[in-house]
C-alpha cells in the first residue's frame, strides 16, 4: 500500500484549476493538502498496489488544468511487490535479427 | 494514530513544505546536519540521513530512511539548495534501484563459456598476477559515477603506482567536449556560473538540450518561476521536438551540426550592427582560430580578423545551412543584444556528443563574451552533465588519460613533480605519456596484439562499455573473441558488459558505502555507508585497495613510495597503521575521508579549493573554491572570475580569468567555420539517426530497468519517427522494423511521434534498452581535441521488420 506526497502545479487559468481541484477531491485515494501561493497544490496519493499508484498519477497529469506532477515523498516498507518478476533478461532476448539481416550482428 | 495515518501525516507534511518552498523560491539555509522535522516525523524505528541522489549531475539530495537494515523511503531533501525538497521520478524511486532481485553478490570467473563463483582472495590475485606480468598492457575504464574517493584511488593506482596513464572515464563518452570548451576559452575547467542563475535569468537558451526529461528538477526550477506569475522565455534550439518544447516561446528548429553556423550568425548580427559589448570585450577578450591541425590553443586572431570570419553568415545565408528561418536568427541576435536582459545557455550531450564538439562549446561563450552577457547573476553560460561525479571525479579528480588531481595534466613537467612530492614519490615515478582516449583504448583493445592492440587487459568500473560505446561491434565485441584479452567488470547488476567479462566482481552501491561526488555546479557532496551490500559485494574503493596491496605483495615497486612504504598506507590518529585492503579492517578507518584529504591537496594548485571532509558532512555540499574566511568559516564561491564572488579575483578587476590561456587574464572567443559532419544521409541511407535518453531511465537502464514502476512507465526502447516519414513507408504504430546503418542493424517498434517529435528525414532511439543495442549502429568519429564521439548524427534506413509477430 504504496503512499506518496506529491506537489502539484496548476496552470493559470481559475476555471480549470477549480474543476482540477473538484475532481481530484472526489478520488478516494487522494488527500489534498492546503495551496500554496503560486498555483502549488500538496496532495497524498494512497492505493493498494504500485501499479496502481502509477496510474492514478498518469491520470492525475491528465486532469485539464494540471500543469506539472513533482514528487517530495515516497515510502515503500511495506510494498512486497518491488522484486520485480518482470526484470530485463538478457536471457529472455528477443530475437534482433529476423530472417532478412544482412548479418551484422 | 495508527501507521498508515502516521504516513499520511508524513507524505503530506512533506509535500507542503515542498510546495511552499518551491511557490515562495525559498531556498534554505546553506548550514544544517539533518531535517530534524524529518526525523521527528518519522518515529525513532525509521533512521534518516541525506544523500545527493545515485542519477544524474544534477545533484539532487534526498533524505533515506533505513529501518532494519533496509532503505524503506525516500524523500526530497527539503534542505538541499539544489531541489528545495522535490525530486523526479527517477529520484525518489532510487532508494528501490539497489533491490533488484538479480544484484551481483560473489565474485565470478568465466571458465569453459560459464561464469563461476571465485572468492575474493582469488579474484583480487587474478588481477595482480595480470598486471604483474604486463603492467603496460594493463588499463583502467572508470566512470563519472565514480564516487570521488573511488576515482582517487584508481587514478593513484594507475599514475603514481603502475606509472602509465592507461586510465580513462565513460564521461570521454558524454562531457569531454564541454573540458576542452572550458579549456580553451578561460584556461581552467568547468562552469563559472551556477544553478542559481535558473532563478534569475529573464531567458534561457537551450542548445540541443531536453531538461525537461534529462534534469527535470532542474526544469521544474525554471518553469515554477512562471507559475509564481515572473517571466522567463524559453528558446529551444534543437533538430527534433522534445518535452522541453512544449514549455518554449520559440523553437529553432536546425538541421544537425549546423549549430556552428547558427552561433556565427549571432556573433555576425552584433557586430553588423555594432550591438556588441565593446567595453567587456576589449577589457576581457581575445581572440582565436583553429590551426591546420585542430588544437586545445589554437593561434591568435585579432578583433578585426574575427570581424571579417563570421561576415558572411547572415540570417539569409545561416538559413541556407541550417534551416533556421531568418526571422528567428534575428530574434536570437535580438536578444543577445539586449543586456537589459539576463541570459542563461544550457546544453548537454546535443553539444558534446558532436565531432565539433569543442567548437560549438567555444562558440557558446563566445557568444555570451561578444555580448557581455556574462558574469552577473542569471547571465551566463552554463554546461550541465548526466553523470553524478562527472564534474567531481572525472574532471576535478582528473581520471582521464592525461589527467592527474586537482587540474594538473601529465603533460607538464612541473605539474608531474607536484604530484611526485605530494604523494612522495621517486622522481620520474609519473608518465609524461598520455595514455590512451576512450575510444583508443577500446579500439587497442579489440584490436589483436599482433596488429597493434596492445591492451590486453581492462578493468570496466562503474559502467557498461558493452551497451553504451559507440559502434559496439567494432570497440568491444572483437575483444571477446581475441586470445589473450582479459575483461575485468565491477558492478552491480548483470549487463552487456558482465556478460562478456572475464571476471565479474560485485560492488557495493550508493549507500552501501561512504560516497562523495561533484555536480554540475562545482558542488561536492558526502553522505555516510546506510546498509551494507548484499552477499559478498564489496565498495570499488576497497576493490582497488586490496589489488594495489596484492601487488604490494607480489613486489610490484610502483607500489610503495620513495620510502617504501604502502602507496594507500592509512593511520588511525596515534599513527598506528590500519590495514583497509583487508575486508575484515576496511571500516576500521573512514577510507573516504583519508582518500579525499589526500586529494584535497592538490585542489588549490589551480584554485579548486576544496573545504575539509568533515565540512561535508554538514552541509548539502558546497561549490568550490571553498576557502577560509577571516573568521575561520568555509565559504564556497557561486561564480568565478567575479570580483566579490570569487576569492581569487583581485580587488578592482571586476572580472579577471586568472588562468587565462593568454596569460594576460583574458577569455578567448573563438571563431571556427561550419563544416559538414562526417557522415549525412544519402540515397542508400536517408535517415539522419540521432540517439539519446529518457525520463524515467538513467543511461543503460542497468538500474532504473530493475525498479519496476521506471520499468513499467517505459517498457522498452522505440524508433521515434514523424507521421509523415511513416505514412511514406507505409509503417503502423508499434510496428517492428529493421534499423540499419553502416555499422549494423536492430529490430524494434515504431513510435510515431510520440514523446519527442523528430522532423520528416530523422528518427530517434534512445539507449537504454540492452535488448535494443542501438549502438550496434552509431558511429565512432569524434572530435579531434576532446576525442568524444558523435552519437547524434549518422545516416540509417529503415524497412518493416519481416516477422512483425516477433515482438
Amino acid at each position: 500500500m504504496p503512499v506518496a506526497g506529491l506537489v502539484i502545479t496548476f496552470c493559470e487559468d481559475e476555471g480549470l484549476r477549480a474543476c482540477a481541484v473538484e475532481a481530484l477531491a472526489a478520488d478516494p485515494r487522494i488527500t489534498l493538502g492546503e495551496a500554496q501561493r503560486g498555483r502549488k497544490l500538496p496532495l497524498v496519493t494512497d492505493t493498494e498496489t504500485l501499479e496502481e499508484q502509477q496510474e492514478l498519477w498518469r491520470a492525475l497529469v491528465n486532469v485539464p488544468g494540471v500543469l506539472t506532477l513533482d514528487l517530495a515523498f515516497e515510502d515503500f516498507s511495506d510494498v512486497g511487490d518491488f522484486s520485480s518478476d518482470e526484470l530485463p533478461s538478457r536471457w529472455n532476448k528477443q530475437p534482433r535479427h529476423p530472417e532478412d539481416d544482412h548479418g551484422s550482428a | 494514530m495508527d501507521r498508515r495515518e502516521f504516513l499520511r501525516f508524513t507524505a503530506m507534511t512533506a509535500a507542503t513544505a515542498a510546495a511552499s518552498r518551491v511557490a515562495l523560491a525559498q531556498a534554505p539555509g546553506p548550514t544544517v546536519a539533518l531535517d530534524p522535522a524529518l526525523a521527528q516525523r518519522m518515529g525513532a524505528d525509521v533512521r534518516w540521513d541525506k544523500a545527493p541522489c545515485r542519477f544524474c549531475g544534477t545533484g539532487c539530495h534526498v533524505q533515506v530512511g533505513v529501518r532494519g537494515g533496509r532503505v524503506v523511503a525516500i524523500a526530497g531533501d527539503q534542505l538541499a539548495p539544489v531541489n528545495r525538497g522535490l525530486l523526479c521520478v527517477k529520484g525518489y524511486h532510487v532508494g528501490l534501484a539497489l533491490y533488484g532481485s538479480d544484484r551481483l553478490t560473489r565474485p565470478m570467473l568465466k571458465r569453459n563459456g560459464r561464469h563461476e563463483p571465485i572468492t575474493w582472495v582469488e579474484a583480487v590475485d587474478i588481477i595482480a598476477r595480470r598486471i604483474m606480468a604486463r603492467p603496460a598492457s594493463f588499463a583502467v575504464y572508470g566512470s563519472g559515477q565514480w564516487t570521488i574517493p573511488e576515482g582517487f584511488a584508481a587514478l593513484k593506482l594507475v599514475k603514481a603506482g603502475l606509472g602509465t596513464n592507461l586510465i580513462d572515464p565513460n564521461a570521454r563518452l558524454c562531457m569531454a567536449s564541454a573540458v576542452t570548451g572550458f579549456l580553451s576559452t578561460y584556461g581552467v575547467d568547468e562552469p563559472a556560473a551556477c544553478f542559481d542563475d535558473l532563478d534569475r535569468a529573464d531567458a534561457v537558451v537551450l542548445w540541443g538540450n531536453n531538461p525537461a526529461e534529462m534534469h527535470p528538477v532542474l526544469f521544474s526550477r525554471i518553469v515554477d518561476r512562471r507559475a509564481r506569475g515572473e517571466r522567463v522565455d524559453l528558446i529551444d534550439i534543437g533538430t527534433r521536438r522534445t518535452r522541453t518544447t512544449a514549455f518554449a516561446q520559440h523553437f529553432l528548429q536546425f538541421k544537425p551540426n549546423t549549430d556552428l553556423a547558427i552561433a556565427n550568425c549571432i556573433a555576425q548580427q552584433l557586430l553588423a550592427s555594432g550591438r556588441h559589448d565593446p567595453r567587456f570585450v576589449e577589457r576581457f577578450c581575445n581572440f582565436r582560430q583553429d590551426t591546420a591541425q585542430p588544437s586545445l590553443n589554437g593561434a591568435p586572431l585579432t578583433f578585426a580578423q574575427y570581424r571579417q570570419r563570421v561576415a558572411r553568415y547572415t540570417p539569409e545565408y545561416t538559413e541556407r545551412i541550417s534551416g533556421v528561418p531568418a526571422r528567428d536568427l534575428r530574434m536570437l541576435a535580438d536578444l543577445f543584444a539586449d543586456r537589459s536582459k539576463r541570459i542563461v545557455s544550457l546544453w548537454c550531450m546535443g553539444m558534446n556528443q558532436h565531432t565539433r564538439g569543442t567548437a560549438i562549446n567555444r562558440m557558446v561563450h563566445g557568444v555570451h563574451l561578444l555580448s557581455g552577457h556574462w558574469g552577473r547573476p542569471g547571465d551566463g553560460p552554463q554546461s550541465l552533465t548526466g553523470q553524478p561525479s562527472a564534474c567531481g571525479t572525472v574532471r576535478e579528480v582528473g581520471t582521464t588519460a592525461n589527467g592527474l588531481p586537482g587540474g594538473l595534466v601529465v603533460t607538464n613537467a612541473e605539474h608531474r613533480h607536484e604530484a611526485e612530492e605530494l604523494w612522495h614519490l621517486p622522481p620520474g615515478r609519473i608518465s609524461g605519456t598520455p595514455g590512451h582516449h576512450a575510444v583508443e583504448l577500446w579500439r587497442r583493445f579489440s584490436t589483436a596484439a599482433a596488429e597493434g592492440g596492445d591492451i590486453s587487459t581492462i578493468w570496466v568500473q562503474v559502467t557498461n562499455p558493452g551497451q553504451s560505446l559507440p559502434n559496439v561491434n567494432k570497440l568491444f565485441k572483437p575483444s571477446r573473441a581475441l586470445p589473450d584479452k582479459f575483461l575485468i567488470v565491477s558492478d552491480v547488476y548483470p549487463t552487456a558488459t558482465t556478460r562478456d567479462a572475464d571476471l565479474i566482481l560485485p560492488s557495493a552501491m550508493w549507500v552501501e558505502k561512504n560516497g562523495m561526488t561533484g555536480n554540475s555546479e562545482r558542488r561536492t557532496q558526502q553522505w555516510f555507508k546506510m546498509v551494507d551490500p548484499p552477499g559478498e559485494a564489496r565498495p570499488d574503493v576497497w576493490q582497488t585497495l586490496a589489488v594495489a596491496h596484492r601487488l604490494f605483495e607480489l613486489g610490484h615497486p610502483g607500489m610503495r613510495d620513495r620510502d617504501g612504504r604502502f602507496l594507500f598506507a592509512m593511520t588511525r590518529p596515534d599513527g598506528t597503521e590500519v590495514p583497509a585492503w583487508d575486508w575484515a579492517h576496511f571500516h576500521d578507518v573512514n577510507v573516504d575521508e583519508k582518500l579525499f584529504e589526500d586529494y584535497r591537496r592538490f585542489t588549490s594548485i589551480k584554485h579548486k579549493n576544496l573545504a575539509p571532509y568533515g565540512e561535508y558532512v554538514r552541509h548539502r555540499g558546497l561549490r568550490w573554491p571553498v576557502v577560509q574566511d577571516r573568521a575561520g568559516a568555509w565559504r564556497e564561491t557561486r561564480y568565478r572570475f567575479v570580483e566579490g564572488e570569487d576569492p581569487f579575483v583581485a580587488a578592482g578587476r571586476g572580472v579577471q580569468f586568472y588562468h587565462s590561456v593568454t596569460r594576460d587574464d583574458k577569455a578567448l572567443i573563438w571563431f571556427h567555420d561550419y563544416e559538414p559532419p562526417p557522415e549525412s544521409p544519402d540515397a542508400e541511407y536517408p535517415f539522419w539517426l540521432c540517439t539519446g535518453r529518457v525520463l524515467e531511465h538513467w543511461h543503460t537502464g542497468s538500474m532504473t530497468m530493475r525498479v519496476p514502476q521506471l520499468r513499467r512507465a517505459m517498457p522498452q526502447a522505440y524508433l521515434e519517427m514523424n507521421r509523415e516519414d511513416a505514412q511514406r513507408l507505409r509503417l503502423q504504430d508499434g510496428q517492428r522494423v529493421v534499423l540499419e546503418t553502416r555499422r549494423g542493424a536492430i529490430t524494434l517498434p515504431v513510435w510515431i511521434e510520440g514523446r519527442g517529435a523528430p522532423p520528416p528525414g530523422s528518427v530517434f532511439v534512445p539507449f537504454f534498452d540492452e535488448r535494443v543495442p542501438i549502438n550496434e549502429l552509431t558511429l565512432e568519429a569524434h572530435d579531434p581535441i576532446s576525442k568524444q564521439p558523435d552519437y547524434k548524427k549518422c545516416a540509417a534506413r529503415i524497412r518493416p521488420a519481416a516477422d512483425p509477430e516477433r515482438r
